[in-house]
Parts: C-alpha cells; sequence; structure tokens
C-alpha cells in the first residue's frame, strides 16, 4: 500500500469512529430533507420532478457537509504538532493531500450517499403518488453531479483548513468561498459584463444539479469544477510545502 | 554518515542557528546541549528536513537531504520536542500506522512493533488510546515512534524529559543500543544522564557551537561539571580544559 494510502485509511478510519460524524451526517440528512418537503409543498402542481427538487436542495447543504468533514484535517494536524511527525515520515507532501482529501471526500459522499436513499425509500411511503414517479437515471445523473460538486468543496475545505489552525475559521473561510465568493462574483459580473453573467449562470451549483437530475447533464461545469479541484488541491500541496519551510 | 555544514538559519531578523558543522557517524551518539533558545530544536528540525536553512546543508551518506527528502526520511526516526501523537489512535494502532507509513510491510510491521514495545516498556498499553496516557508514557511512544523502522539516522530531540529516573535509565539503553546501527543525535538538559551514552558533545550558545567535545575515558563527573557550566555560561579556564580533553 503506498504511504497515501496508509494516510487515507487512518484518516477515514478516525473519521468515522469519531462523533462529529454522525452528527454532522445526521444533521446534513436533516437539512437536505426538509429542503426537499419544503421545495415539495412550493412546487405542488409545477413542472419540476422529484429529483430535480432534491439535487437542487442537496446541492445547497453540500458546502456545509465539505466544511464539516474538512475543517479538523489540516488545523488539528498544526495545532497538535503532528504535522512535524507526517512531514518526516518518507510522504510527499502531494501525497499527504491526496490522503487527507481521499478521505474527507469519502466522508462527504457517505453522507451524500444516505441523502439519496432516504427520500427513495420514505418518499414513496410518504405520498402514494410519488411511487414509481423517480426515475432512476436522472436521480443518478443528479448524484454524479453533486459527487463532483462534493468533491470540488472538499478541496476548497482542505485547503482552508491548512491556512487556519482553528477549525471554527478554518469552515467559515470555507463556506465563504463556497456559498459566498460565487454568488459575489455573480452579482458583480452580472452588474458589469451581463453576457458573461448569462454564460456563468450554468455553472451554478443548484442549477447545475437541478438541471442534470432531469437527465441534462452538461460537460462545461464538469471540465469546469475538475479543473478546481486539482487547482485547489495543487495551491494545497504548494501551501504545504512554504509551510515546511516557515514552520517553527 | 550524517554531515552538518555550517548550518544558519534565521526567523525574521534573528538568528537562530549561525554556522554550526559537526558530523556523526553510526556508532555514535553526539549530545547537543544547550539553554533554552540556544537553537537545539531548531537545530534538530533542519537535520531532520523539516525545515530548510538559510544557509549550509545537511548530507546523509554524500547526498543533501533537501535535494530528497523522501529518501531521507525513510532512513530517519525522528522524535520532536512536543512528542505530538495521535490522541484518539489506540498505541498499538499508532505505531502500525507510523511503520506502515515508512513502508514496512504488515508481517514487519508486527514484528517490530513487538520489538519495540518492550524496548520502551509499552507492552503492558498497547491497547490503550494515547491520549489517556501520562507524559512519561506519551515520550515514550514517540521514541518507539522513531526507532520502530530500525532508523539509520536517530534524532531525538529532549526524549528522556517527563521520565522517572528509573524509566530514564531504561529507554538511555534502548537509545544505547539503537545506536549499534544508527547514527544518533539528541538533547536534553540532564547533562549527567546523557553523559552516559553520549560519545560526544556540543554545546550550543545563541546558536553558535561554543564547545565540541568527546565523552573521553577521563573524570566523567569532571566532564559533566564542565558540560553544564558551559551550558550556562559560566566556565573558567579549568572547566574549558576540561572540555578539551573530554573530562580528562
Amino acid at each position: 500500500m503506498t504511504a497515501a494510502g496508509v494516510l487515507f485509511r487512518r484518516e477515514a478510519r478516525a473519521a468515522f469512529a469519531s462523533v462529529a460524524f454522525y452528527v454532522q451526517t445526521a444533521a446534513f440528512l436533516a437539512a437536505s430533507g426538509w429542503s426537499l418537503v419544503e421545495a415539495l409543498r412550493r412546487g405542488e402542481g409545477g413542472f419540476a420532478q422529484v429529483p430535480e427538487l432534491w439535487a437542487g436542495g442537496v446541492a445547497f447543504w453540500l458546502p456545509f457537509l465539505a466544511a464539516l468533514a474538512t475543517m479538523r484535517s489540516f488545523s488539528a494536524e498544526r495545532a497538535s504538532g503532528t504535522l512535524e511527525t507526517l512531514l518526516t515520515a518518507p510522504i510527499r507532501e502531494a501525497q499527504v493531500v491526496r490522503g487527507k482529501f481521499q478521505a474527507a471526500l469519502l466522508v462527504g459522499l457517505a453522507g451524500l450517499a444516505l441523502a439519496v436513499v432516504a427520500p427513495a425509500v420514505a418518499l414513496p411511503r410518504l405520498s402514494p403518488l410519488l411511487a414509481g414517479g423517480v426515475s432512476a437515471g436522472a436521480l443518478a445523473a443528479g448524484c454524479a453531479v453533486l459527487a463532483v460538486q462534493l468533491a470540488l468543496w472538499t478541496a476548497v475545505g482542505i485547503f482552508f483548513s491548512l491556512v487556519w489552525q482553528q477549525q471554527a475559521a478554518a469552515a467559515a473561510c470555507s463556506l465563504f468561498a463556497c456559498l459566498v465568493a460565487p454568488r459575489a462574483l455573480e452579482a458583480a459580473l452580472g452588474a458589469w459584463f451581463p453576457s458573461v453573467a448569462i454564460a456563468a449562470a450554468g455553472f451554478s451549483a443548484a442549477g447545475w444539479a437541478a438541471e442534470a437530475a432531469t437527465g441534462l447533464m452538461a460537460l462545461a461545469p464538469l471540465v469546469c469544477h475538475g479543473v478546481m479541484v486539482w487547482g485547489f488541491l495543487f495551491l494545497t500541496t504548494l501551501l504545504l510545502e512554504a509551510r515546511q519551510i516557515r514552520a517553527g | 554518515m550524517l554531515e552538518v555544514s555550517q548550518i544558519v538559519r534565521k526567523f525574521g531578523r534573528r538568528t537562530v542557528l549561525d554556522g554550526v558543522s559537526f558530523d556523526v557517524a553510526p556508532g555514535e551518539i553526539v549530545g547537543v546541549l544547550g539553554a533554552n533558545g540556544a537553537g537545539k530544536t531548531t537545530l534538530m528540525r533542519v537535520m531532520a528536513a523539516y525545515l530548510e536553512p538559510g544557509a549550509g546543508d545537511v548530507r546523509f551518506g554524500g547526498r543533501s537531504v533537501f535535494a530528497d527528502r523522501v529518501g531521507y526520511h525513510g532512513a530517519l526516526g525522528y522524535l520532536p520536542e512536543r512528542c505530538p501523537l495521535y490522541d484518539d489512535m489506540r498505541v498499538a494502532d499508532y505505531l502500525t500506522f507510523r511503520g506502515r507509513l515508512r513502508g514496512l510491510s504488515r508481517r514487519r510491521t508486527a514484528r517490530r512493533l513487538k520489538d519495540v514495545a518492550a524496548s520502551c516498556g509499552l507492552s503492558e498499553v498497547l491497547r490503550q488510546p494515547i491520549g489517556a496516557l501520562s507524559a512519561g508514557f506519551r515520550r515514550r511512544v514517540g521514541l518507539a515512534d522513531a526507532l520502530v523502522a530500525q532508523p539509520k539516522v536517530l534524532l531525538l530531540d529532549d526524549p528522556f524529559t517527563g521520565l522517572d529516573a528509573a524509566h530514564a535509565c531504561s529507554l538511555r539503553r534502548t537509545v544505547a543500543a539503537a545506536s549499534v546501527r544508527s547514527a544518533v543525535v539528541l538533547t536534553g538538559h540532564d547533562v549527567a544522564g546523557l553523559a552516559e551514552i553520549c560519545t560526544r558533545f556540543l554545546v550550543l550558545r545563541d546558536g553558535r557551537t561554543a564547545y565540541a567535545c568527546p565523552a573521553g575515558n577521563g573524570d566523567a563527573t569532571a566532564l559533566v561539571r564542565a558540560l553544564s557550566r558551559a551550558v550556562l555560561g559560566q566556565e573558567g579556564d579549568d572547566a574549558g580544559a576540561a572540555l578539551a580533553g573530554g573530562g580528562t
């Protein structure tokens, strides 16, 4: 097993053994369930399908799940000093980042999987009208897009957990970067470059997820998200190397 | 085997290490002494390739350790000053994780775990969470971690702090045994204790080498007295003569 694999296993085990994982997953399920119920109530009689409403609702809460899953990653290591022992083991900085990213992503994906299973089981029981009305293909497309978005928010969270030693500060910055910054950018583009803003609207997280859940999978946001994941992980690796030089 | 040459390290405008040079061969144990703030921990961090020096180099087997950190870290056992550990892990799990991270096979890790647990007095606490251990036991876990992969270079920053006299004596014997195949550098404040195992001493003062002397076969009491005075900066002419001759 590679060093990154060994680190991934440790991180994943530590996360799944912690109470925090179950609390944050329960909170995420409750929040996304509430979003779906609210969307169904408001959209009653409309054209929106259940997977579309579900994906749009879950997409909003994903940054919270990612922030909670990643806030400990590096900040706890820095605060306790274990980063020093980790970086004096035969493992490259990029492998450290990869191991931590994959473990945090797995934690998030576990929450996301539960958020798929729970409504799929519960909704037909709650409302017989919804039984058989959910297309599995549309649901799978929505899930795939949500997983890609989760990967991006996780990469952002990992980056900020290295920037900040305080977990709360890391989570707050991560949420700001995932929720506030894109909307601020969208608003600024809308004010100064309306044509660019219209093109960029297709990249909005909730809109893209909801659209995918209708069966229409746009490729450009997928590529864009993939590049941003890579970019944030690359930045984190650079920062880790710089931190190593400046530590002390 | 391990050559430290003209190391200079600054934090801001403050020079912490200023032209420190020495070398260590396998079988040698070099004790680095100095008052608080003399630069011992920074020197150990530079030697562990955790911090990069502003000038100078550390060479292992003729190659700069900063050119091939991962290769060097594969041959390194390092115990940092604060002895950082993962409190959520059990002792056995932690040492297994560290062994696997250092590239040992599962079987070899299990065998080494038994050996280091016996030599560091950890056999009875292997199933206990690290967070529940006393400071003394934590140090022993840190030392076991440094020894688990049978390193060729062993750097121990203040390894005997927080241990009672009996355990400190037992761990000194463990370090002396490890020095058969390793080049060992350790720091500490207990000059008399270090004098039992060290083959050479380096006294740092304000980041510079104030004295470098062999332990010698002469009057150990005189050497300890002279070193203690040198650390405090209160050496006289007689102490200087004792340090030059290694206690003779």
